[in-house]
């Protein structure tokens, strides 16, 4: 069974800041389905996943994981169930392997078993060849997709990606499409930022627009898309 | 073994314990400090005490241990603990302000990497302290390079006696008043290898694990 995922009126602002950052966003995520959230820079996009993927707790409003507030009930526990990925992936000072085994190891996964994920993924994601480098000193490209396989190793319930094929080519971008799909096929809940609308067209089915910290438009991505080119059209729910 | 190898022998054993425990004490306050935007006004006070004049940590010290002081009964002047008490305690604002800088930027970088794949406090903090040894080892090298050159500490508390506290630092003092300057160069020197040799040592650790 997948997250549903139930954000009530959320805000939250930057410590030492006036302006929220993100306010009354009230979205509801169910599994299966992949959200494409997109806006211009400081539109609030980074906050809203960071939020999502349980980093920063809200100001104000709620957020809800199958009908319970995580911030209340067990972090951790739900922290374990959410992956939330970095537009430029933070890497440990250590091998390729070592940084796609570090998720694992915190989850107490046998080592037989983590070394069987991270040759599966390593393998789907074209990162075989790189294993034994040292991954701080890959291209941001690399980076990228070991940010992303790190994330996805644990088989998360909700995945956040913020800005997942901002450094990537067309072949990793469809590569990385196409594993999303399936991961959705599977009823995870997953959002995706990215200030690439073809590239969001492609990958999402729904679309979320921030502005300003809030929702301007949200709906099925092509709609939402034509909605924000064409502009006369008008957006199916905001 | 020559007396000159023994006032060696005791100042790298003096300074290495006073580092031991002041790091010991050192790192976990730096972490702590790092975490806190309230605390960071403790950072910055160690950070002004990082210079303070060893004369000073010695006199304060020595009206702490002299028979009359609050801690006479303690009955530790003039002993090698005293030096090492003197030094931990002159070496931890060094320590804890070096740590700390590199904690906080280190803490910024990985807690939220950490969290985002599940990780609990302790976890997080163990990927912090992880991440950020071979600047916490950096750190432990400066306070030991400081502790086993210092003077006023190991002159003040110590006495300078023979076979029991002299060090090389007091010795060097006690050689150059007597005009024996061969010797007091001899130790000189020997001082000068210690310092960079640790630091040398510690280099070599930051490249192999850079590598690793």
């Amino acid at each position: 069974m997948g997250y549903r995922l139930v954000l009530d009126n959320v805000s939250y602002k930057y410590p030492g800041q006036t302006q929220y950052a993100i306010s009354d966003i009230s979205i509801e995520f169910i599994p299966g389905i992949i959200y494409g959230v997109i806006g211009s820079n400081g539109a609030g996009k980074t906050t809203l996943l960071k939020i999502t993927g349980l980093l920063y707790k809200p100001l104000k409003g709620k957020i809800l994981l199958n009908g319970k507030d995580p911030w209340t009930n067990n972090i951790e526990y739900y922290r374990r169930r959410t992956v939330y990925v970095h537009e430029k992936p933070i890497m440990l000072r250590t091998t390729v392997y070592n940084n796609l085994l570090y998720p694992l190891k915190l989850r107490e996964i046998p080592r037989e078993e983590a070394h069987k994920r991270i040759q599966s993924i390593a393998h789907t994601l074209g990162l075989s060849h790189f294993l034994e480098e040292k991954a701080h000193k890959l291209s941001t490209g690399q980076k990228q997709l070991v940010g992303i396989a790190r994330a996805l190793l644990v088989d998360p319930d909700i995945i956040a990606l913020d800005e997942p094929f901002s450094n990537l080519d067309f072949t990793k971008k469809k590569l990385v499409t196409s594993l999303l799909r399936k991961l959705s096929s599977k009823g995870k809940t997953i959002i995706v930022s990215s200030h690439d609308t073809l590239t969001i067209e492609k990958t999402s089915d729904q679309l979320i627009v921030l502005e300003n910290g809030k929702i301007i438009c949200k709906g099925p991505t092509k709609e939402t898309i034509k909605f924000l080119y064409e502009g006369n059209s008008s957006c199916s729910d905001n | 073994m020559s007396e000159l190898a023994s006032i060696v022998l005791r100042s790298i054993v003096i300074s290495g314990t006073a580092t031991i425990l002041a790091s010991a004490w050192s790192i976990p306050l730096a972490y702590l400090l790092s975490g806190s935007y309230r605390l960071r006004h403790i950072a910055y006070l160690l950070e002004a005490l990082v210079g303070i004049p060893t004369v000073l940590v010695g006199l304060l010290l020595y009206m702490l241990l002299s028979n009359a002081g609050p801690l006479g009964f303690l009955q530790l002047l003039y002993t090698p603990q005293a030096i090492i008490t003197g030094e931990a305690l002159l070496i931890t604002p060094l320590i804890t302000a070096v740590s700390y800088q590199t904690l906080k930027e280190t803490r910024t970088k990985y807690t939220e990497l950490a969290l985002s794949l599940g990780a609990t406090q302790q976890q997080v903090a163990g990927l912090v302290i992880s991440q950020s040894l071979p600047s916490l080892l950096a750190s432990i090298v400066m306070g030991y390079s400081r502790a086993i050159g210092e003077l006023g500490v190991a002159l003040i508390v110590g006495g300078n006696i023979k076979g029991l506290t002299r060090t090389i630092t007091t010795s060097i003092a006690l050689y150059t008043a007597m005009g024996e300057y061969e010797n007091a160069i001899k130790l000189g020197l020997v001082l000068v290898v210690l310092t960079i040799g640790v630091s040398l040592l510690v280099r070599l650790v930051k490249r192999k694990w850079d590598i690793d």
